[in-house]
């Protein structure tokens, strides 16, 4: 099987020390993910579910092996992790993470200027498109303190996509959010997965209604796979919770 | 209460490096306002009781010319014994009395002549019977032996600490006394309470011990040297304890009046004890010391307490949702501002302990300081003031109090669920772009998202953070600023007068006034090669009033020919010209007088009345009141000066010929073996009864000695504020990225280089501390201005306040150079986070 466009996990672990006491976040986790497909990763609270997202994220370490379009990132250092996460992730974060000194579009810019060699025009113009998909560009040049949870949330969504990168990790987008708000957010991020066929979105969730607009849902117990399964998306409009 | 303790202790091991910092600033504070307080009370202390142990006199009276040589000048000893036992019956009020002879006369030691006073009394009391101290103003052995019962007729004596320190004399060595250098064996060494303080004549602003010294004799070996036989020219009188100065003066009149009207004695006025010269001048050096003890501390405890205020201020904005759990769990709002209280409390109590601690140990180290740099052989005895400790404890406790409190307060809101609600990282952001940016967008200056904009969007994401980030760099820089300043105005002030205002490069001065100063500076000037110019002057004492104030300066009076080309002064006029028929006065004589340009005012000053010889110059004088217009004014080194036309000064005095006592030589390439081969030439043959020649590098070294003590303070303060400057930038760096740890772990996550982190918080702090430089350079010469002149308030020598633009530069490099090393810690441990955690995490 050809790894192009694909993300593994090979015999991935991650294990916690809280003193005498050993955590055992991912046991041995194998995963092979193709990218244009949302896959929602559900389990319930400390299944390791958070876990699998930073270390894909390259935020977390971890033992094993996890590959990401052919480059091994669990064999990168500090530095090229760095340009890792720069050009290949996008992260939606469950408390939003704008920075609160930069409206919205700056919000955007930053992470495209940062990724990219675009002209500082054609970085604005991007921003701009972006914040205009998750319909903010009237509210562009607000701040996050002038905006709502959810539109916070469509701007960092916006933020992440922007730059186009190969991953986009959205940890519990919708944690934070009144269901009217979530709705939006997700009904962003399909928009977005549907788009690009070239990304791999994992959402992480601990609601099962939320799975149900994923390709695919990894349910993790205790830090192990549970099951995957296929599965056909519905729009995040239509959900309920 | 358990619970709330341990909350407390939890708050302060979370953070304990930075509380750390704060207590070590109370502690800073409290350690200084114990030394530098007890010292004064020590200081106090021991000279009270060195003026009573040795029974200072309550008051003196010297006879009306006490220097001549006429009848107004001398009383018969016993005669004047009996004179003062009649009056003691009649005036229970008087203990005791000493009947002296203060004489000025000169002194060679190791084959240097010098100017001196000898003071001597009788070794026998009224009985006959030996004695080996006076019955008023006695004296401490340091060294050697009092006067020996025989040695009355003999030629011994006593030398005052300050002049045997100075030329490192000890007992058995001679020191040669008089015109005639009759030589005297020491016998001891002796700290007096009445030469505290080196002095010398008014006249001469720089009383060092090579050019003024005291030398005590037995009262017959006096007169036997100075011819006067069986006669005294001063009365000390010793009163009763407890009286006041109105009391002493009225006794001191009676005394005057009784033995003038009685005994037709001409005496002058008494001066009483407040106004003796040791006495006042001891009292203002350790004034000096207790202002010093108030006010630097009050600075200190004020950072402190601002520090407080800063980091609880921000601990609790982070701590807000918190603060708004507990309320809804059913904390009441005294019991959680109880909870933030005691780490202020806390962190008050470990500071004010530290300080009371340090306080106590450097205790035996602040007051033998004092004592050592100010010269005085009255050792302070080190006890512990435990009124001080009291209070120094309390000031510490209200410094937490008071810097934790208003903080704490304020934050807590009438319902939890505002508390709840609150987001402390948009708390810290208003939400607007910086005017500053909004300027650069008019010119099209837009810097990048990635690059400048952020570190200038965060400087101004809150008032409150920009002001806390800039109140630590405004305290460094205002502190360094102004020690820096206060060595700096010092030296410069010196350095103008003795490179630029004073012009010569060889002083010669006379013991006694010669006459014909105008043949000896043309006999030097043809004689002596190298020697390119020549000028001189008459020196005179003078006080000088004005009907504008009712206080009179005593000045040292100048009489020069001209301004021009004369090589003692170059003037720097606030006001008016030179006019040699007119008065040229200092600014802090005008301002003391109260008079400005063109005014009038009185100068009181010695006239001959009679003259004995020529040369040397010995005559009779008395006092005469003399007006000068003022024609100019001038703020110059020497604050007590005034500069008058030579003629006129000549005239008024009723001098003889050509009068000076001091020439000044200006001499080609003046390099200091020159100066060497020079001073020698005219000592070996041109000896005029020279007293001594001083370069001006001998001169400008006295005067540093003199201001030993104020640039011993100064380095304190010096280095109070650098410790005090890492402490508080610490603190703020520390905290302005704490709060910042959520944003700065998003930006790592989303893969900003920690290059460009480093770069971005650098050039943030370095906003910060250009920024706070500038304030801080104006508060820091608010503060310059306040120590210097209100606090150092010297009218004897007339500093001006500057500060160069090395200072300027080396304030904010050394702030810049704290603030780098202090950004260092907390951006490591930002730069180590654990981006999982901290991106999930809440502002601390």
């Amino acid at each position: 099987m050809s790894l192009e466009g694909i993300v593994t996990l090979e015999n991935v672990n991650r294990v916690y020390h809280m003193g005498d006491h050993e955590i055992h976040a991912l046991k041995d986790i194998s995963l092979s993910l193709e990218t244009g497909k949302l896959v929602v990763v559900l389990g319930p609270s400390g299944s390791g579910k958070t876990t699998l997202l930073n270390v894909l994220g390259a935020i977390d370490k971890c033992d094993g092996k996890i590959t990401v379009n052919d480059l091994e990132i669990t064999r990168l250092g500090k530095k090229q992790l760095t340009k890792y996460r720069r050009k290949k992730c996008g992260f939606i974060f469950q408390f939003f993470n704008l920075l609160p000194v930069y409206n919205a579009l700056e919000n955007v810019e930053y992470a495209i200027e940062l990724a990219t060699n675009l002209s500082r025009k054609e970085v604005t113009e991007r921003a701009t498109e972006y914040l205009r998909k998750v319909g903010l560009f009237e509210k562009r040049f607000h701040f996050p303190s002038q905006l709502s949870g959810g539109e916070q949330q469509r701007v960092a969504a916006a933020r992440a996509m922007a730059k186009s990168p190969e991953l986009l990790l959205c940890d519990e987008p919708t944690g934070e959010l009144s269901v009217n708000e979530g709705k939006k957010v997700l009904t962003v991020i399909q928009n977005m997965v549907k788009e690009r066929s070239d990304v791999l979105t994992i959402l992480v969730t601990h609601n099962q209604k939320i799975a149900a607009i994923g390709d695919t849902i990894v349910r993790l117990r205790s830090g192990e796979v549970d099951s995957i399964e296929e599965q056909t998306p519905i729009p995040a409009e239509q959900l309920s919770w | 209460m358990a619970k709330t303790v341990k909350n407390i202790y939890r708050a302060i091991n979370a953070h304990k490096l930075r509380f750390l910092t704060i207590a070590l600033v109370i502690a800073i504070g409290i350690t200084s306002f114990n030394g530098m307080i007890t010292a004064f009370v020590h200081m106090t202390r021991t000279y009270d009781q060195a003026f009573e142990d040795h029974n200072m006199a309550s008051f003196t009276m010297q006879t009306a010319n006490p220097g001549g040589s006429g009848e107004d000048a001398w009383i018969d000893y016993a005669n004047l014994t009996k004179f003062l036992n009649e009056f003691q019956e009649q005036e229970p009020r008087v203990k005791a009395y000493e009947l002296r002879i203060v004489h000025n006369t000169v002194f060679e030691i190791r084959g240097i002549r010098q100017n001196g006073q000898i003071v001597a009394m009788s070794t026998q009391d009224s009985g006959g019977n030996y004695r080996d101290q006076p019955d008023v103003n006695g004296y401490k052995i340091i060294s050697g032996t009092p006067f020996p019962e025989l040695s009355r007729y003999q030629n011994v004596c006593l030398v005052e600490a300050h002049l045997a320190e100075y030329w490192k004399l000890d007992p058995q060595e001679f020191i040669a006394i008089g015109d005639t250098s009759i030589p005297f064996e020491i016998v001891g060494v002796i700290g007096s309470p009445e030469y505290l303080i080196n002095q010398g004549s008014f006249a001469d602003i720089m009383p060092s011990p090579r050019r003024f010294g005291v030398v005590f004799l037995p009262l017959k070996a006096a007169q036997s040297l100075l011819g006067v036989e069986g006669r005294v020219n001063e009365i000390s009188v010793l009163l009763k304890e407890g009286l006041s100065k109105n009391s002493r003066e009225k006794i001191a009149n009676n005394l005057k009046l009784f033995l003038e009207t009685n005994y037709d004695l001409k005496l002058s006025e008494s001066v009483d004890i407040d106004n003796q010269a040791s006495y006042w001048l001891l009292r203002l050096d350790i004034e000096e010391a207790r202002e010093f003890g108030i006010v630097l501390p009050i600075i200190i405890l004020g950072m402190a307490m601002g520090g407080l205020y800063v980091l609880l201020g921000r601990m609790v904005v982070a701590e807000r949702k918190d603060i708004g759990v507990a309320q809804a769990l059913g904390y009441d709002r005294k019991t959680i501002i109880l909870q933030y209280l005691g780490i202020s409390m806390a962190i008050a109590v470990v500071g004010t302990i530290i300080g009371t601690i340090l306080g106590l140990l450097f205790l035996s180290y602040f007051s033998p300081f004092y004592v050592d740099m100010l010269t005085i052989p009255f050792t302070p005895e080190v006890t512990i003031e435990w009124p001080i400790v009291i209070v120094g404890v309390i000031i510490g406790l209200l410094t937490g109090l008071v810097g934790g409190y208003f903080p704490v307060r304020g934050s807590i809101q009438a319902l939890p669920a505002e508390s709840l609600r609150f987001d402390p990282s948009l708390h810290i952001t208003s939400g607007k772009i910086p005017l500053i940016e909004r300027i650069l967008n008019k010119f099209k200056i837009r810097p990048k998202v990635t690059g400048l904009r952020l570190p200038i969007r965060n400087f101004f994401r809150s008032k409150r953070r920009t002001f806390s980030s800039v109140f630590a760099i405004v305290v460094s820089v205002s502190l360094i600023s102004m020690a820096f300043g206060m060595m700096e105005s010092m030296d410069r002030s010196l350095t103008f007068y003795y490179d630029v205002s004073e012009d010569w490069d060889l002083r010669i001065d006379f013991s006694e006034i010669p006459t014909n100063a105008s043949q000896i500076a043309r006999t030097i000037k043809q004689k002596v090669a190298g020697v390119t110019d020549i000028t001189y002057h008459l020196l005179s004492g003078a006080i000088v009033t004005s009907s504008e104030s009712t206080q009179g300066k005593q000045v040292s009076l100048v009489g020069m020919n001209d301004s021009n080309g004369y090589l003692g002064h170059t003037f720097d006029f606030e006001a008016g010209d030179w006019n040699p028929d007119g008065i040229v006065l200092s600014v802090p004589v005008a301002e003391g007088l109260n008079v400005g340009l063109n005014d009038e005012v009185k100068l009181e000053l010695p006239r001959l009345t009679k003259l004995v010889s020529t040369t040397p110059l010995r005559a009779h004088f008395e006092l005469v009141n003399i007006t000068f217009q003022i024609n100019g004014i001038i703020d110059e080194f020497n604050g007590l000066v005034a500069f008058v036309g030579l003629d006129h000064l000549v005239e008024v005095s009723n001098f003889p010929g050509e009068p000076a006592n001091t020439i000044l030589l200006k001499i080609e390439n003046p390099t200091p073996e020159r100066l060497e081969l020079i001073r020698e030439e005219i000592k070996a043959n041109y000896s005029y009864n020279i007293r001594n020649i001083a370069t001006k590098a001998e001169q400008r070294g006295e005067l540093l000695d003199l201001l030993d003590l104020l640039y011993n303070i100064i380095y304190i303060v010096a280095i109070f504020a650098v410790l005090l400057s890492c402490a508080i930038i610490y603190n703020t760096i520390y905290i302005n990225l704490q709060e910042q740890q959520r944003e700065i772990a998003t930006l790592l996550t989303i893969g900003t280089s920690n290059r460009k982190l480093i770069r971005n918080v650098t050039v943030e702090n370095t906003v910060i501390t250009l920024l706070g430089t500038v304030f801080g350079l104006i508060l820091g010469w608010i503060m310059l201005w306040f120590f210097m002149r209100v606090i150092l308030d010297m009218e004897f020598f007339r500093i001006k306040l500057f500060i160069s633009n090395n200072t300027i530069f080396t304030s904010f490099i050394l702030t810049y150079i704290g603030v780098l090393i202090t950004q260092f810690f907390p951006l490591r441990s930002a730069l180590n986070l654990n981006l999982a955690e901290a991106t999930k995490e809440r502002v601390v």
